[in-house]
């Protein structure tokens, strides 16, 4: 019996726990113009990559899960707001903040979500269907 | 009824059950991936694994590598192929709704055959018990 669904579908929840941790830290940070590294704060993104979970003794057989591989910072332009009255503005009244969009980092909340729920469903499914097989015979 | 029909009957609930489990693992590595970019969703095609009388009794699962856009065709052995559906601007071309479903019908299929393979031993079970009465 191959139990390598179970990798595969926990990988994806760690995938989306993660991706979840770095949507969180972007609407925490939304208006965050002071950082430890200077300047506003810079949004982050995870780069998803397929890998190879389970048994490796065939490698043809090897199903694969996913991870993340990469957390980035976005590297652009901040976004550069008209607010003289704020104590970081610049000379011209305008202030350095995040360059990131609520409604997107919503958006891919829910997206995280549902994945999360797919997979967390798909590993429900899989013992329910590895535990009835034990009543073959019963 | 003679044996060779309980052991017909036996061993086809037998390969429904690997092939379903095969099925099973597939669509749960779409549903991890459904996010991943450049990904491409496989599928196991049910019907063709058991239309395929070359592989009674044997339970090998070849799997063709990833690499081949062609599928290559195996004589027994449960054939893994992409899906062939569209891709997105990401390169992924799951689609996660469509894959929840096939899943949902699937445990379906796997647990049906538990079933019916639990009645059949139950049936035989019960013959020699009986019998010797």
């Amino acid at each position: 019996m191959d139990f390598t669904t179970f990798d595969i579908s926990a990988s994806a929840l760690s995938a989306q726990k993660v991706r979840m941790d770095v949507i969180a830290a972007n609407l925490a940070n939304i208006n965050t113009t002071r950082t430890r590294e200077g300047g506003p704060y810079r949004r982050q993104d995870v780069i998803f990559k397929s890998v190879a979970k389970g048994n490796f003794s065939n490698h043809l057989n090897s199903a694969m899960g996913v991870d993340v591989v990469k957390i980035t910072r976005d590297q652009g332009p901040a976004k550069m707001v008209n607010d003289p009255s704020h104590p970081d503005a610049d000379k011209n009244g305008y202030v350095a903040m995040p360059n990131i969009s609520l409604m997107s980092e919503m958006a891919n909340m829910m997206l995280a979500t549902r994945s999360y729920e797919a997979n967390a469903e798909a590993i429900s499914s899989a013992k329910s269907m590895y535990l009835r097989a034990l009543d073959i015979g019963r | 009824m003679g044996m060779n029909s309980i052991d017909n009957m036996i061993s086809i609930y037998k390969r429904v059950l690997d092939v379903s489990s095969m099925r099973n693992r597939v669509i749960a590595e779409n549903i991890a991936n459904a996010q991943t970019p450049g990904y491409s969703a496989l599928k196991v095609d049910f019907d063709k694994y058991m239309k395929n009388t070359n592989n009674l009794g044997k339970i090998d699962m070849v799997r063709t590598s990833r690499n081949h856009i062609s599928q290559s065709k195996q004589n027994s052995g449960i054939e893994i192929e992409k899906s062939g559906l569209r891709p997105r601007a990401d390169g992924n071309n799951v689609d996660q709704d469509l894959e929840i479903t096939k899943m949902a019908e699937n445990t379906i299929v796997y647990k049906t055959a538990v079933e019916l393979l639990s009645r059949k031993f139950k049936m035989l079970k019960m013959t020699i018990e009986e019998g010797g009465k």
